[in-house]
């Protein structure tokens, strides 16, 4: 959609938050609170994109940039001041409390879930994009605005539709993490930097590019730790150090058409 | 003398092929001009002779030496100028600052970070000159986003002309003007390029200018050069005029 | 010449300051020096870097550690200052500036933060947490009169270097690029290489900044690295306004008069300051320099309009 938002992690933390809030930190409420962190998500969304990205849409990228920074710096505060800055965990819901078992070794179910759930929600965004009508808007909108609106697609309206999609994805992502880590107000630019390396490892506008890089980063981290705890957080960065030396595109990316 | 010679240049993109094949050489003092319907691929060969873009096999030689795949400004300061379809100069300038910018960068001079630009009277002169070639002097002082669009054009062709360049390629000089407009440019192109020996490679869809202009065509088609040779050969090659029948000529 | 005149004022005010009054002014000409770098990037160049804090810490414990660990003196350490901070942005750079626009920006937040987390775990070397302290400059410069006027020439020097580059063929050349970098490519000019020396430029400016911070707050933290630190140089430019050259460091002040004023109300800070930067620009993209001088302008327009001209 070429909308730059700086304080997508701000989202995904409030995410986190808002389950935590709904479910007053009690297991029970846990699918119920996950539904309403999307719903939440949908409506916040709708209304930061209606009342603060729509009037900028003319102006330069680097006042999106601004404008969603100063969101980041005024969501992390807003957390910080209704939840504290502690930590706020979330016990792990009944139905996951028992690993599964595979290849005789224990796994944790809830990380399956976890990956199913990334899984399901990365097959329907492809979907979405790519298998349905308003999919093809949004791909069109983010090539020819003016040329959607003149062929009558109402396109301010799909615009705030979605980006209050994104965000609830985005919250929905924090919620989902919250039994795994607990919440605090920190966790906002470092899930934005997280986000940002996977994109530019996997490819910059591919969304199999996005899953890829996470697996990576993910696996990357993990064998960090296992290898050199103390460093682990470096290696994703020499990996995008590498990935930004011999292909600045990304692995799935695509070679930009003119050498700039 | 060739100065300017492509071989056998392609370059595709995801599978639709621009180029296949294209070869071309400019003497040195002529005015060469490339044809060809949209699509043909004259612009991405213009792209390639000037570091844009990197052919996927081919060469390109500059004065004899060769310049594939060379980045677009090392290319630039080596004395081949290029004015562009659409003119989009810096706007955040004065006309002479951009001209004079742009010679300071065809010299390779541009890490000065002390001296201001407006001390370097030899550059000045330079632009002022360049200024004068186009009819823009008058203009000299202001902003570049005040001018018209037509007037862009030609600030356009004064950055590429205060270069002094060896060769300067044009990518389509007529586009947008009108009638008279045209004839004017013609007219300056011909009289001043003469004047100054620069040789010349330009594109074209106005036939009349093309045969008024040019002392060698080459016409590309669907990414091949069709046909090559004077403009009275061209008028006459039945397969050129095959190719162009109800085209944009 | 109105500069000139403007650290004239400056250098003379000093003896009149109080013991506080140098430490605040010694700071907004800090924050201003700091912002200006960023501005340089941000105005000139196109570029927004959202990661200066790297340049501004690396500066500062480059002070802190040689002064503290190797016993260097204090002044001895600023050339080395400016080497590491210059160092760090030539290979943040390196890589940063091969990207386009928002990824260039989201590069430098990652590096910044990616030197943050290394400040604070490297406890062996940096102290982590706890920070470098007790680096008061010794013998003259640890009054608050001198230290002041060697921040007011440190100023002074970067902004009239700063000046000169606007009207350099390299700030020519900068502005170029940042208005059609085909364009500029197509007459020479490698974006590249001005856009990576453009950055160690900042980044060394920035280093300064931070060496004088040190040595201001006789410590350096990691949050010298951390982002906010970053956004400090940002929020000073909007506030002031980017398109002014001296913007930042106008901005700067009025950033730091701020924060002093509300800090002293709530603990909420980064809330307001986040609210301001939304105002700012939504309605204000001028900063307070375009807002005071389309104030200026007005009863001149007013009249204008009412003699019917």
């Amino acid at each position: 959609m070429g909308i730059v938002n700086f304080a997508h992690g701000s989202f995904y933390m409030l995410g986190a938050y808002l389950l935590y809030a709904f479910t007053r930190g009690q297991a029970e409420g846990f699918w119920g609170g996950l539904l309403s962190v999307l719903a939440a998500g949908l409506v916040i969304g709708a209304l930061v994109e209606r009342l603060l990205i729509r009037p900028i849409y003319a102006r330069p990228e680097e006042y999106q940039i601004l404008l969603t920074y100063a969101l980041l710096l005024i969501l992390e505060d807003a957390v910080r001041f209704f939840f504290g800055a502690a930590y706020r965990s979330f016990p792990m819901p009944e139905a996951f409390s028992s690993p599964l078992f595979i290849l005789g070794s224990p796994f944790p179910s809830y990380y399956l879930f976890l990956i199913g759930l990334a899984a399901l929600f990365a097959l329907l965004l492809w979907g979405f994009l790519y298998r349905t009508r308003l999919g093809v808007w949004i791909r069109a909108a983010t090539q020819d605005r003016e040329m959607l609106e003149a062929l009558g697609v109402n396109v301010p309206l799909l615009y705030t539709a979605v980006f209050g999609l994104g965000i609830a994805l985005a919250a929905l992502g924090g919620a989902a993490l919250l039994p795994l880590q607990a919440a605090t107000p920190g966790m906002a630019v470092d899930a934005v930097i997280s986000a940002f390396i996977v994109v530019v490892i996997g490819g910059l506008g591919s969304v199999w590019g996005a899953l890829l890089g996470a697996v990576l980063i993910g696996l990357l981290q993990a064998f960090g730790i296992l290898l050199l705890p103390e460093w682990a957080m470096v290696f994703p960065f020499g990996l995008m150090a590498l990935v930004l030396l011999l292909r600045p595109w990304g692995l799935l990316g695509r070679p930009p058409a003119v050498r700039t | 003398m060739a100065l300017l010679v492509a071989e056998n240049i392609y370059r595709s993109f995801q599978g639709f092929m621009a180029l296949a094949g294209v070869s071309l050489r400019v003497e040195e003092g002529s005015f060469h001009a490339l044809v060809g319907p949209n699509g043909a691929g004259k612009t991405t060969l213009f792209n390639v002779i000037t570091g844009r873009l990197a052919p996927d096999r081919g060469r390109v030689f500059f004065q004899g030496r060769e310049i594939t795949g060379w980045p677009t400004p090392r290319v630039a300061r080596l004395g081949l100028a290029v004015s562009f379809q659409r003119a989009q100069p810096f706007v955040s300038m004065t006309l002479l600052e951009a001209v004079a910018l742009a010679r300071v960068g065809y010299q390779g001079k541009t890490f000065q970070l002390f001296t201001p630009l407006r001390h370097l009277a030899e550059v000045l002169e330079e632009a002022r000159w360049a200024l004068s070639k186009v009819g823009l002097d008058g203009a000299a002082q202001r902003r570049v986003s005040e001018l018209p669009l037509g007037d862009l054009k030609r600030l356009d062709v004064a950055m590429a002309l205060v270069a002094r360049p060896k060769l300067l390629l044009l990518d389509e000089p007529l586009a947008g003007l009108s009638r008279a407009e045209r004839r004017q440019m013609v007219e300056f192109i011909r009289g001043l390029l003469r004047q100054e020996g620069v040789t010349l490679l330009f594109t074209e869809h106005d036939t009349e200018a093309v045969l008024a202009l040019a002392d060698r065509i080459t016409v590309l088609h669907q990414g091949q050069v069709l046909a090559e040779g004077t403009p009275e050969e061209i008028r006459q090659n039945a397969e050129v005029r095959k190719a162009f029948l109800g085209g944009a000529a | 010449m109105r500069l000139a005149l403007l650290l004239a004022a400056l250098a003379l005010l000093g003896p009149f300051m109080s013991e506080y009054g140098l430490k605040l002014a010694s700071e907004a000409l800090i924050l201003g020096l700091y912002a200006m770098a960023f501005n340089l990037l941000f105005r000139q160049a196109g570029l927004l870097s959202f990661g200066q804090a790297a340049f501004f810490g690396l500066g500062a414990y480059a002070m802190a550690l040689l002064t503290q660990k190797a016993g260097w003196p204090f002044l001895a350490t600023l050339p080395a200052s400016l080497l590491v901070s210059a160092l760090g942005a030539l290979i943040i750079g390196f890589f940063s500036i091969r990207l386009t626009r928002i990824y260039f920006t989201m590069l430098t937040l990652a590096f910044a933060q990616l030197l943050y987390a290394i400040a604070h775990k490297w406890y062996a070397f940096t102290g982590g947490d706890n920070g470098i302290t007790d680096l008061r400059p010794p013998g003259l410069l640890g009054e608050s009169l001198p230290f002041y006027y060697l921040v007011l020439l440190a100023f002074a020097l970067a902004v009239i270097f700063l000046a000169a580059l606007e009207g350099s063929p390299f700030g020519y050349a900068l502005r170029a690029l940042r208005d059609n970098r085909a364009r500029a490519e197509a007459v020479g000019i490698d974006g590249f290489r001005h856009l990576l020396l453009a950055f160690v430029i900042a980044g060394g400016l920035s280093g300064l900044a931070g060496f004088l911070q040190g040595a201001l707050q006789r410590s350096v933290f990691p949050d010298y690295l951390f982002w906010t630190r970053s956004a400090e140089a940002i929020l000073s430019t909007i506030l002031g306004g980017s398109g002014f050259f001296l913007g930042p460091a106008v901005g700067a002040s009025a950033f730091l008069l701020l924060r002093v004023v509300v800090q002293a109300k709530t603990e909420y800070w980064p809330f307001f300051l986040g609210v301001l930067l939304l105002l700012m620009v939504l309605f204000f993209p001028r900063g307070l320099t375009g807002l005071a001088l389309g104030l200026i302008k007005w009863p001149t327009e007013v009249r204008r309009g009412a003699s019917g001209g």
